[in-house]
């Protein structure tokens, strides 16, 4: 517009020089042409800019098989036609808070309803923020517009691709949350009796079975059982790492992780999931799919931070540290040397999620705890870990 | 359609193409049609109506007509490009090259242009044609052009190029606009409609332009364009009935303002910084000069081979009207003297140095160099005397003869180092030296002499065309002031005596002085000379110049630097004497014209002329001035001042202007009301609609209050059973609706605990309620009071 602005002034100077020059009739009534075209053209812009309403329809939840769009409705309930309305769409992800925007512009008939559809590709999974700005309405001619009322921000979280995990797990540990009970050992939960025999001196008076022993004419005496699992943390590191490839590889740890979750879920292993986002350090439990599908959301909403390491680092400060709990680290950052820093008694397993294959063998895996994946090949492949 | 995304995220969105529809394609197709005919035809049928040319219609506007149909047609089926350069190119090429009847064509269209041009003083030799089927060729030589620039704008058209294919269709017509010629109105007003619908067009097409041209989106312009269409046409006929045509007078501030344009424009050119340290010359504008305020800075350096006195002349003013001289208008190089200093100059005569080169046919003539300096002054004009000769700086090159007026330098700054030769004066004094000296009968045989005497004889009967005519208004004036027996008999004297007879009445009536009153507004500058009778040279040289019209003698007014003999006496016998002049050396004097030789120089400012007896009254005739008393050339003074001179007529016309005022106000408060009414109804039905229902009724109950308050009836806001009860009485029976559930949504709006809102239908029925004593009121009011009602938005509708 400001193009057009200059064009415009230039020729009202044009004709300007014209009239001043010939002194005509036709000459001023071109120059006055000049004025009060546009002028008019505003005035009905005016009255049609107050009957102009633009809103946007998107869908909740983008599934990866699923439609991408979003539609735009603009309402013209003026009888004369809106030429051009033109407005900005802005949409940032969650993860890096990066922006992608386009200028849309569109015609509408008078007393009519327009709808503008726009398909989204190049998703990743996480939160989108769909932001509508500056609309504005222009005149006859494109020299003038005025601005319209926005939609508000729109939200949509896109779902992630899914993978199979190949988890080889060694031997169950004792575990308060453990729901398998060792055939060998005896242990403390009262839940599950692991074996019943005589009282013998020394027994603990409370462990009586006094209803057995009541029909009998022994003192009968309970062991009880000693609950075994295995104590796993999913510990995941949005962390910011720099390169061009960022947006692809934070989205793919979200998909590493909710897919190693739910591969821990069909073995039927019950875990802990742990992730930074918003100031605090969220862990829960998850023993089964539906727990899962309620924290997915959430974890889809997490946003990306800069600092390194930051998760590690809550988690080195809570309480599930030195609770020698297995811990499943997805990170893309590839300084992988700092998690022992911060860890350096725990065992840690890092699922390093990079961008493409190419860049796998820049990666120095001299520790054997670390599994790349890489994104764009993710959920095409099985992942052993 | 991808539309480049401004993104740092993987994301892309991307706009889908609409669906087109075959409706939709067609309607495109027939507004790109109908703008490729509408530019088209407005361009040429414009052109066509601007210069007097005689073509076959019954062929030509068929070609104008059809050409961006078929075009456009064949644009969307094949490329362009391939059409515009392998067929249309070469064929007009071949067409052009090989008829001779088109060169012929493309002549006589230039000779109809130069006809116009001529008209308006710009005068230009017509081209030579065969004269045979004048129409056919102008026809034969138009249509390749009408085909190639229907192309261009076809071509713009389709691949939305608007001010490539405006600037190209309004170009020819716009320049003959500023050159006052102008087209019909009908074809220009085709023209403009096209422009503004092109651009409406593409506006509310901008993002379909499309790569290929065969492919076309629903590019939804057509109602753009009919509103674009409705627009233009609203304002034309509102300009053309506040703008008739028999009412038109060209504004007088228009013209103030473009001469103050040209001398800014001027001054940016030609003045140079020490310009300020001199008092300039008022070329002219005598009404502004006011007292001359001279400082002694030098404003030209004059290097002489063979100093002599020298009258360096620059502004020569041919027309004089209410106190400014002028040059000739454009209208005097017309109709019989179309092209006549085209043909003079092409014999090398220049009016400019017509006595030099007379002076240079005689046997004795000698010349020397002069080299001017321009140190201070207007680098616009070439500051010399009527001595110099033709050649050195004075050639077509460096300097422009403007028909008969002064000699102007080249370039855009000017010239302000120039030489040239210059015969040497053999006469001191033109205006009392008998001349047939220098009408040699040696010189009248040669073919230089000849061929200069069939050149002066072709420009004398210009001279004395253009250089006899005074404006009514001092006609008259001198009329007013001189008798008709003084003014009859300088009409049968010779020129010296008429010359003398002023000099002498100056010398005697008149005295000189630099300082004279300022000039109020209304003021006449000659007639205020003649009534103060103090003045220095513009005054002089303009009364001697008009009396000498009088007398049928031709004259003009001229400006320039003298360098009297006082200033170069001491020096004659030297070589190479170099002037510093001052601008107290800045002068004016007359300049009249001697048959057979040419303009003459002629001081009439007393102090710089010498009156001798034996000059005096050299013809047989009986001295009026001798026997008169020196003041009975002027009627009765008292006489004189009560005369008044009527002003001027107001030349704005019969139509004033301020009468406008009256409708634009009257529009604009009804633009306000209405536009206030509408704002004012949104936001009652904004507020009968809002989410928070308890407010949306408690706004309603307020505008019960507000509708009961204009009939008159008295409320207490807070009582809302009383102005129920009274709104009841007054008009009872509303269909369908209980005044005891009213008043039960105004309790719960005004007392009810948060979260207790008003039902849709209930507030439906409030809105009803309002509706029904809105009308039962409207119905009962007088005119002026329903009126009221509406511009205040009282008569609620039932939402």
């Amino acid at each position: 517009m400001p193009k057009k602005r200059v064009g415009y002034f230039i020729l009202l100077a044009i004709l300007a020089l014209v009239y001043i020059m010939s002194n005509s009739r036709l000459a001023l009534l071109l120059l006055l042409f000049s004025v009060a075209t546009p002028f008019v053209s505003f005035s009905l812009l005016l009255y049609t800019a107050r009957h102009i309403r633009l809103d946007i329809s998107v869908v909740a939840v983008i599934m990866p098989e699923g439609q991408k769009n979003i539609t735009y409705i603009a309402r013209n309930n003026a009888p004369l036609p809106a030429t051009k309305i033109e407005w900005e769409v802005a949409i940032k992800t969650q993860l890096m808070s990066r922006e992608t925007s386009l200028k849309v512009s569109a015609f509408i008939k008078g007393r009519s309803t327009e709808e503008i559809p726009l398909s989204l590709t190049g998703l990743c999974a996480g939160k989108l923020i769909i932001t509508t700005r500056k609309v504005r309405v222009y005149d006859l001619f494109g020299l003038c517009c005025l601005r319209v009322d926005a939609p508000g921000e729109k939200f949509c979280l896109v779902y992630p691709r899914l993978a199979e995990f190949n988890i080889n797990m060694s031997n169950r540990v004792e575990s308060e949350d453990g729901n398998i009970y060792s055939q060998h050992k005896p242990g403390s939960d009262q839940t599950e009796i692991f074996a019943l025999h005589e009282y013998a001196q020394g027994d603990d008076l409370r462990k009586v079975h006094w209803k057995l022993s009541a029909k009998t004419d022994d003192l009968i005496v309970r062991d009880f059982g000693l609950p075994l699992d295995y104590p796993i943390v999913l510990l995941l590191e949005t962390q910011h790492v720099g390169d061009e490839e960022d947006e692809r590889s934070l989205s793919c740890c979200l998909e590493v992780f909710i897919s190693l979750s739910l591969s821990f879920l069909q073995l039927g292993i019950s875990h802990n999931i742990a992730w930074y986002d918003d100031g605090y350090f969220h862990t829960e439990q998850i023993s089964s799919v539906e727990e899962l599908d309620t924290f997915i959301p959430v974890l889809l909403s997490a946003s990306g931070y800069p600092k390194p390491f930051l998760a590690l680092d809550c988690y080195a400060n809570s309480g599930f540290a030195n609770r020698r709990m297995v811990i499943y680290y997805v990170t893309a950052c590839r300084n992988t040397a700092g998690i022992t820093e911060v860890l350096p008694c725990e065992a840690v397993s890092t699922i390093l999620v990079i961008a493409n294959e190419n860049h796998a063998a820049d990666i120095s895996v001299s520790d054997s705890d670390i599994v790349p994946v890489a994104a764009d090949s993710f959920g095409q492949l099985i992942i052993n870990i | 359609m991808m539309k480049k995304n401004d993104n740092t995220s993987s994301v892309m969105i991307i706009k889908q193409k609409p669906d087109t529809d075959n409706l939709g394609t067609k309607m495109v197709l027939l507004c790109e049609f109908f703008l490729c005919l509408s530019l088209c035809a407005g361009s040429w049928f414009s052109l066509l109506s601007m210069v007097d040319i005689v073509f076959t219609k019954w062929i030509l506007f068929p070609v104008i007509v059809l050409s961006p149909a078929i075009l456009y047609l064949l644009f969307k089926k094949i490329s362009p490009y391939f059409v515009f350069i392998y067929l249309l190119l070469p064929a007009a090429a071949f067409y052009v090259l090989k008829l001779n009847a088109v060169w012929d064509g493309y002549l006589l269209i230039a000779n109809g242009i130069i006809e116009r041009l001529n008209q308006l003083g710009i005068s230009v030799i017509p081209f030579a044609t065969s004269g045979v089927d004048t129409a056919v060729h102008v026809t034969m030589a138009l249509a390749p052009v009408c085909i190639l620039s229907s192309a261009v704008i076809v071509f713009g058209v389709i691949k939305r190029y608007v001010i490539l294919t405006e600037v190209f269709a309004v170009l020819l017509p716009l320049l003959g606009v500023a050159l006052r010629i102008e087209p019909e109105p009908l074809p220009l007003f085709l023209l403009v409609l096209g422009c503004v619908c092109l651009l409406a067009f593409c506006v509310a097409g901008s993002e379909g332009r499309s790569q290929e041209p065969r492919q076309t989106w629903r590019i939804p312009g057509l109602t753009a364009i009919v509103l674009s269409a409705s627009v233009v046409l609203l304002c034309f006929l509102v300009l053309a009935w506040l703008f008739p045509a028999n009412h038109y007078v060209p504004s007088l501030k228009t013209e103030q303002l473009k001469e103050q344009l040209t001398a800014s424009a001027d001054a940016l050119r030609y003045v140079n910084a020490n310009s300020d340290t001199i008092y300039p010359l008022p070329f002219g504008d005598l009404k502004n000069a006011g007292s001359a305020m001279y400082t002694e800075n030098t404003a030209l350096r004059v290097t002489m081979e063979k100093p002599r006195p020298l009258y360096l002349r620059s502004f020569t003013g041919s027309t004089y009207h209410n106190g400014k001289w002028s040059s000739l208008s454009p209208d005097a190089y017309s109709d019989d003297y179309t092209g006549i200093f085209l043909w003079l100059h092409y014999n090398n005569f220049y009016p400019q140095l017509q006595l030099g080169s007379y002076l240079a046919l005689l046997e004795e003539a000698q010349t020397g160099r002069v080299t001017i300096d321009n140190i201070a002054l207007s680098s616009k004009y070439f500051f010399a005397p009527y001595e110099a000769l033709p050649g050195l700086s004075l050639d077509s090159a460096s300097a422009r003869f403007e028909k008969d007026d002064t000699i102007f330098s080249h370039g855009l700054r000017g010239t302000r180092q120039y030489s040239f030769d210059a015969c040497l004066p053999p006469i001191e004094n033109y205006a009392d030296a008998d001349l047939a000296a220098l009408q040699l009968d040696s010189i009248k045989g040669t073919s230089a002499y000849t061929k200069f005497v069939a050149s002066e004889r072709v420009y004398r009967s210009f001279v004395y065309h253009s250089y006899l005519q005074i404006s009514p208004e001092e006609d008259s004036l001198l009329r007013d002031y001189f008798s008709e027996t003084a003014l009859d008999s300088m009409k049968d004297s010779d020129r010296r005596v008429v010359v003398n007879m002023i000099r002498k009445y100056f010398s005697e009536s008149f005295s000189y002085s630099l300082e004279v009153s300022p000039l109020a507004a209304g003021d006449n500058f000659l007639e205020n000379f003649l009534r103060d009778k103090e003045g220095y040279e513009i005054h002089f040289a303009t009364l001697a110049t008009l009396l000498l019209r009088e007398a049928g003698i031709p004259a003009r007014y001229v400006e320039g630097y003298y360098l009297s003999a006082k200033d170069t006496g001491i020096y004659t016998k030297m070589t190479s004497v170099t002037f510093d002049m001052p601008d107290s050396s800045a002068h004016a004097w007359i300049e009249v014209y001697e048959d057979g030789i040419g303009w003459l120089p002629v001081e009439v400012t007393p102090g710089f002329y010498t009156l001798t007896k034996s000059q005096e009254n050299n013809s047989d005739k009986k001295d009026i001035l001798a026997d008169n008393p020196k003041y009975l050339y002027l009627k009765d003074k008292k006489a004189v001042r009560d005369d008044i001179i009527t002003p001027p007529q107001n030349e704005s016309g019969g139509f004033d202007q301020k009468l406008l005022l009256i409708p634009l106000a009257l529009f604009i408060l009804l633009a306000a009301t209405l536009l206030w009414r509408e704002w004012y109804k949104k936001k009652i039905h904004r507020a009968f609609n809002q989410q928070d229902s308890r407010k949306a009724a408690l706004y309603m109950y307020y505008c019960l209050i507000r509708l009961l308050r204009f009939d008159g009836v008295k409320t207490d806001a807070l009582a809302a059973n009383d102005i129920l009860k009274q709104a009841n009485e007054k008009y009872p029976h509303p269909p369908g609706i209980a005044i005891e559930s009213i008043l039960g949504y105004i309790y719960r709006a005004r007392y009810a605990a948060e979260g207790c809102g008003i039902e849709k239908n209930e507030l439906a029925c409030m809105s009803g309620y309002l509706h029904f004593l809105a009308e039962e009121i409207f119905k009962g009011k007088k005119l002026h009071h329903k009126a009221i009602m509406i511009f205040l938005c009282l008569r609620y509708p039932a939402y």
